[in-house]
């Protein structure tokens, strides 16, 4: 029986790194679905329920920490894990992130892609084991 | 400096001494004021603080401190009052001011100890309205939030897009290497960016401090962990030398990092090939003491006091073909005092050249 993908969604307003992001994590066995936007985002999170989401913050409509408020109000998205991808580095925004639950922060020029998948096998395999 | 006597013959009576005083308290261009120490109400003020307030001379002499600051800052603001009517506070910062208008401004209140006339005791408080700085510190934080973001954005696609073209397979070696290139120049104006960036934060005092319970030692193996690609090309070696017992300590884990991955770099990059890079580890009875010694050219006197600015690179970095954004130990300071500590070096031709930082116990 083939073992159903895991599903990741990618909220990133620039297209350029969503694609790049998507093909990667497509290559490496992964169903991705893309949002341009927090509003977008949640929208999807709700019809598609994905396994995990990676947020960036700085995004049109509405930004990541905002989105990432609306979706953990929400029950069947207590637990949801969530890796924020941005160039953000410091500041209120990634408080307010980890307040509500953000279970990995990279910075994108820091990582190569193949560790931004090796965090998503890890977090994916701390959720399956509770 | 006027004593109280003498300040109080000055506020009540009509000498000419009590004349230029007078009109230096009403012409001064921050808001000043005398409120009762027992009653917090305001006795005098000045022009300044009437026209920060919208107020006139005669409104103000009938409210009384808490009626200018808005009602949520109150229980706050009454401890820090009394404080200062007792002498024990000089200052306050960073305080909301509440306008006739019930418009908000934000000041630093700095007050004198008591003085008596007319038989009450007062304090004056000076106001000075800061809303421009925080207009300024806002503005730099926006700057640097969007700044960070958008030069690292087309920095993050660069290098994601050469990860893959280089797993793709099919390219020819010169390919491989040339694209090899490009990922090592795409790095470096990755780290340029974020020393530059850092160093911006470092100016405008943004430097965020998480302290926690922190293993040094287990950060100072990353730190050379992270070191080994750079030592491999050079073909240098660490010894890590720790002659005390060191328990957990309350820092900053990613500014420690911060500060020793760049004098590791630095050590790194100046130490000769096949050559040795020492890492000691000490206490005393105050702090642990960590030593980065490497025995590549030493750093001349007339250059001694510079090593820790902005952008300095040695004279003798060409000649070590160091590429370098001179930013780093810039940056290690700042990390470093940031968690409490000392950065210094020593540089002899016996004993070659240590960077030292110090970590509280």
């Amino acid at each position: 029986m083939k073992e159903i993908s895991k599903k990741i969604l990618i909220a990133e307003d620039d297209s350029m790194l969503s694609n790049i992001v998507t093909e990667k994590l497509v290559k490496e066995g992964f169903a991705v679905i893309q949002a341009k936007d927090g509003k977008e985002a949640l929208r999807l999170a709700r019809t598609q329920n994905p396994d995990l989401i990676l947020l960036d913050i700085l995004m049109p409509v509405m930004d990541g920490v905002t989105m990432l408020k609306k979706l953990r109000e929400e029950n069947k998205f207590v637990a949801t894990p969530v890796i924020l991808l941005t160039n953000v580095t410091y500041g209120p925004q990634i408080d307010e992130a980890i307040k509500h639950g953000v279970q990995d922060f990279m910075i994108k020029t820091n990582w190569k892609l193949d560790d931004v998948v090796q965090k998503i096998r890890q977090k994916l395999a701390m959720n399956h084991f509770g | 400096m006027i004593k109280t006597g003498k300040f109080q013959e000055i506020m009540t009576g009509e000498t000419e001494a009590e004349k230029n005083f007078r009109l230096f308290f009403d012409y001064i261009p921050d808001g000043a004021l005398l409120a009762e120490v027992k009653t917090k109400k305001i006795g005098f003020a000045n022009q300044a603080i009437c026209r920060m307030l919208g107020v006139s001379q005669a409104e103000i002499k009938r409210m009384s401190l808490t009626d200018i600051h808005p009602r949520e800052n109150l229980a706050y603001l009454s401890e820090q009052f009394d404080k200062m009517a007792r002498g024990k506070l000089s200052s306050i910062k960073n305080i909301p001011v509440r306008r006739k208008n019930k418009s908000i401004f934000y000041a630093d209140i700095a007050a004198s100890p008591p003085v008596t006339f007319g038989g009450k005791k007062y304090f004056m408080e000076v106001f000075r309205d800061i809303t421009h700085e925080k207009e300024l510190d806002q503005a730099e934080n926006d700057f640097l939030s969007l700044a960070s973001h958008q030069l690292r954005t087309p920095l993050s696609a660069s290098k994601w897009i050469l990860e893959m073209m280089l797993q793709s397979g099919g390219l020819s070696d010169k390919q491989k290497e040339y694209l090899g290139d490009l990922v090592a120049s795409n790095d470096r104006l990755i780290s340029l960016v974020n020393g530059l960036l850092d160093a911006t934060r470092i100016e405008a005092g943004e430097m965020a401090v998480n302290k926690k319970q922190t293993d040094l030692v287990e950060l100072i193996l990353v730190a050379t962990r992270l070191a080994r690609p750079n030592l491999e090309k050079k073909k240098q070696k660490i010894n890590l030398l720790v002659t005390a017992k060191v328990k957990p300590a309350i820092i900053d884990p990613m500014l420690f990092s911060e500060s020793l991955n760049n004098i590791l770099n630095n050590a790194c990059n100046f130490a000769p090939k096949n050559g040795n890079i020492d890492i000691l580890v000490k206490a005393d009875r105050k702090n642990y003491i960590i030593g980065v010694r490497n025995f590549g050219p030493l750093i001349p006197k007339t250059e001694q006091d510079k090593v820790f600015s902005k952008f300095y690179r040695g004279h003798n970095a060409k000649n070590y073909q160091y590429v370098g954004s001179g930013l780093g130990l810039f940056i290690a300071k700042a990390a470093v005092e940031a968690n409490g500590g000392r950065i210094w070096f020593e540089s002899t031709p016996k004993r070659g050249t240590t960077f030292y930082l110090t970590i509280p116990k």
